[in-house]
C-alpha cells in the first residue's frame, strides 16, 4: 500500500514537472517572437524615416518624377499606420516595389547617381533593408519553432491545456519584392 | 529531404560530436591519472582505491583547468593582437555586423568585433558564452573581401559563437591542456624520482613489481595520450567548420557568398604573420597553408589540422545548397583599396 502511494506520488510530481517543462518552453518561445517582432519593428522604423530624405534628394534632381514620389510616399504612410504582421507585410511589400520604380528612375539620372548624398543614402537604404530582411528571417524562425512546439505531441497536449494562440509568420509574396533591394546596391 | 531537416541533422551531430569530444577527452584524463597514481606508487590495481584516487584525482584536475580555462578568451585576443574596433572607425564593417546579429536574433547580446592588424584574410570568434563572445578580423579580410564575402565570412564567426562551439573548443583545449601537464608531471617524475625509488624498491615487496609495470604504461601513455587528445580535439574542430558555414549561409539566405569568400580566400596564400599552435583551430581558415600532396607529411599534417581543406568545404556547401549555388562563376571583383575607409 505505502508502495503503491510512493508510486503514484513519483508519477504525479513527474506528470508536474513535464507539464512546468513544456509550459516554460512554449512561454520561451513565445518570449522570442515578441522580441523579434520587435526587432522588425525598430528595422522597419529606420527605413520609413530614410525614406522621405531619400525622396528629398532624388527631388533635387528630377523634380518632375511627381508620380512617383506621391507612389512613395502614400506607400510610407500606408506602412505606417496598419498594424499587425499579415497586412504589415502587405504594406510593406507594396512600399519596396514603389521604392524600387524610384530607384529605377534614379539609373536616368547620372548627376544623382554621383551626388555623395545620395550615394550615402543608397549605402544606408541597402544596410536597411538587410536589417529589415535578417530581422524578418529570424522573426519567421522563431515563429516557425514556436509552431512546432504548438503542434508535435507532446507539448501540443499542454499548448491545449493553456490556449496558447497562433502567431502570423511575416511574408514576403512575390521574388520580385525579395529581389528589389539588392538589385541596385551592390 | 528540405534545407532545414538537413540543417537540423547537423546540428544534431555537432551536439553529439561536442558529447564525444568532452567525454573522451575526460577519459584520456582519467586514464593518464590512473596510471601517473600507478607510476607513483598508489596501489590502483585495488577496485576501491583506484577507482576513487582516479575520480577525484580528475575531478580536482579538471576543476583547475577550467578556472585556468575562463581566461581562454582573453588570452586569445591578446594573443592575436586584437584590438577592439569602435563604429566611428569601421563603419561598414559594423553594418555588416549588424546584419549577422539581426538574422540570427542576437543583437541584445551583440559579440564585440575587434580587428588584428594583418594582410592574411582570415577570422576567429572566441568566448565563454554568448554574453561573452568576442569576434575579430583581419585588415586583410576587411580591405579583400567585397561587402557580402565579408558578411558571410562574419556570420560564419557568429555561427561558431549560436552553435556553442567556443565554450566546447576551450574545454576541449582545456583537458588537452590537463593531460599534456600530466604527461609532463609523469616526465618529471621518472627524472627525480629514479634515484630515490631505487633505494626503496630494495626494502618493498611485490608492490615494486606493480609500480614498474606502471612506470612502463606511463612511458606510452606519456607519448600516446597528448597525442591521443590532439587527435579528438581536431576531427571534432573540423567538423564544426562545415557545421559554421551551413549555418551562416542559412542566416543570411546567402550560401552563394559564403562559397566566393571561401573560394576567394582559398586562392590568397598569405600566411598569418602572427599565430600560436595554441590557437589555430580558432581562425576562419587554418592561419598557415599546409601542403596539399599526396605525400607521407602532407597526409599526416591533414590528419593533424584544424580545418578541413577549402575545396571539401565549398563541395559541401554546394551539396547542402544543390541547385542554387555556383562554384566556377568568376568571383566578383574585390573592392577597390580606398572604399572601406579602413587601413
Amino acid at each position: 500500500m505505502l508502495w503503491f502511494a510512493l508510486v503514484l506520488l513519483l508519477l504525479l510530481v513527474g506528470i508536474v514537472g513535464w507539464v512546468v517543462a513544456g509550459y516554460n518552453r512554449l512561454v520561451r518561445s513565445r518570449v522570442r517572437i515578441d522580441e523579434a517582432w520587435a526587432q522588425i519593428d525598430t528595422q522597419l522604423q529606420r527605413r520609413h524615416d530614410l525614406i522621405p530624405n531619400l525622396v528629398n534628394t532624388v527631388k533635387g534632381y528630377a523634380a518632375h518624377e511627381r508620380e512617383t514620389f506621391e507612389e512613395v510616399t502614400a506607400a510610407r504612410a500606408k506602412a505606417i499606420s496598419v498594424q499587425g504582421p499579415a497586412d504589415l507585410a502587405e504594406a510593406e511589400n507594396g512600399l519596396t516595389q514603389a521604392l524600387g520604380k524610384l530607384l529605377a528612375i534614379t539609373e536616368n539620372y547620372p548627376e544623382l547617381k554621383a551626388d555623395q548624398n545620395f550615394r550615402q543614402l543608397q549605402e544606408e537604404l541597402a544596410h536597411t533593408e538587410n536589417m529589415v530582411a535578417g530581422a524578418r528571417g529570424h522573426y519567421n524562425a522563431s515563429v516557425r519553432d514556436y509552431d512546432t512546439a504548438r503542434k508535435v505531441f507532446p507539448t501540443s497536449v499542454i499548448a491545449g491545456m493553456f490556449n496558447f494562440e497562433d502567431r502570423e509568420y511575416f511574408e514576403v509574396e512575390t521574388v520580385e519584392v525579395r529581389q528589389a533591394p539588392n538589385v541596385s546596391f551592390e | 529531404m528540405s534545407a532545414g531537416s538537413v540543417y537540423d541533422q547537423l546540428q544534431r551531430e555537432n551536439k553529439r560530436a561536442s558529447r564525444f569530444l568532452l567525454i573522451g577527452s575526460v577519459l584520456i584524463a582519467a586514464v593518464m591519472v590512473w596510471v601517473v597514481a600507478g607510476a607513483m606508487g598508489v596501489p590502483v590495481l585495488d577496485p576501491v582505491i583506484g577507482v576513487s584516487v582516479t575520480a577525484v584525482g580528475t575531478a580536482v584536475g579538471l576543476l583547475f583547468v577550467l578556472a585556468a580555462a575562463r581566461s581562454g578568451p582573453s588570452i586569445a585576443l591578446r594573443a592575436a593582437k586584437a584590438r577592439e574596433v569602435p563604429r566611428e572607425e569601421a563603419p561598414e564593417l559594423h553594418n555588416l555586423f549588424d546584419e549577422v546579429c539581426v538574422a540570427a536574433g542576437i543583437m541584445g547580446t551583440k559579440p564585440k568585433l575587434y580587428v588584428v592588424d594583418d594582410p592574411a584574410p582570415n577570422a576567429f570568434a572566441t568566448g565563454r558564452s554568448l554574453e561573452d563572445s568576442h569576434v575579430v578580423v583581419t585588415t586583410g579580410l576587411i580591405e579583400r573581401l567585397p561587402r557580402y564575402e565579408l558578411r558571410a565570412v562574419l556570420a560564419h564567426e557568429v555561427a561558431h559563437i549560436l552553435n556553442d562551439d567556443i565554450r566546447t573548443v576551450t574545454l576541449a583545449v582545456a583537458t588537452a591542456g590537463l593531460v599534456a601537464l600530466l604527461a609532463d608531471v609523469m616526465v618529471r617524475f621518472m627524472i627525480l624520482g629514479g634515484g630515490r625509488r631505487g633505494g626503496r624498491s630494495s626494502g618493498g615487496g611485490g608492490g615494486g613489481g606493480a609500480q614498474a609495470l606502471f612506470l612502463l604504461l606511463g612511458v606510452f601513455a606519456m607519448i600516446l595520450a597528448p597525442l591521443a587528445a590532439q587527435v579528438i580535439r581536431f576531427a571534432v574542430s573540423r567538423q564544426r567548420e562545415y557545421l559554421a558555414d551551413a549555418t551562416a549561409a542559412d542566416l543570411l539566405r546567402d550560401p552563394q557568398s559564403m562559397v566566393n569568400a571561401l573560394r576567394r580566400i582559398d586562392s590568397d596564400h598569405t600566411n598569418l604573420r602572427e599565430f600560436e599552435v595554441a590557437t589555430a583551430h580558432l581562425w576562419f581558415e587554418e592561419p598557415n597553408d599546409t601542403d596539399p600532396g599526396h605525400g607521407r607529411a602532407a597526409k599526416m599534417a591533414r590528419r593533424f589540422a584544424t580545418h578541413p581543406s577549402i575545396r571539401e568545404r565549398v563541395e559541401r556547401l554546394a551539396t547542402l545548397n544543390a541547385g542554387t549555388v555556383r562554384t566556377d562563376a568568376p568571383l566578383p571583383p574585390p573592392p577597390p583599396p580606398e572604399s572601406r575607409g579602413y587601413q
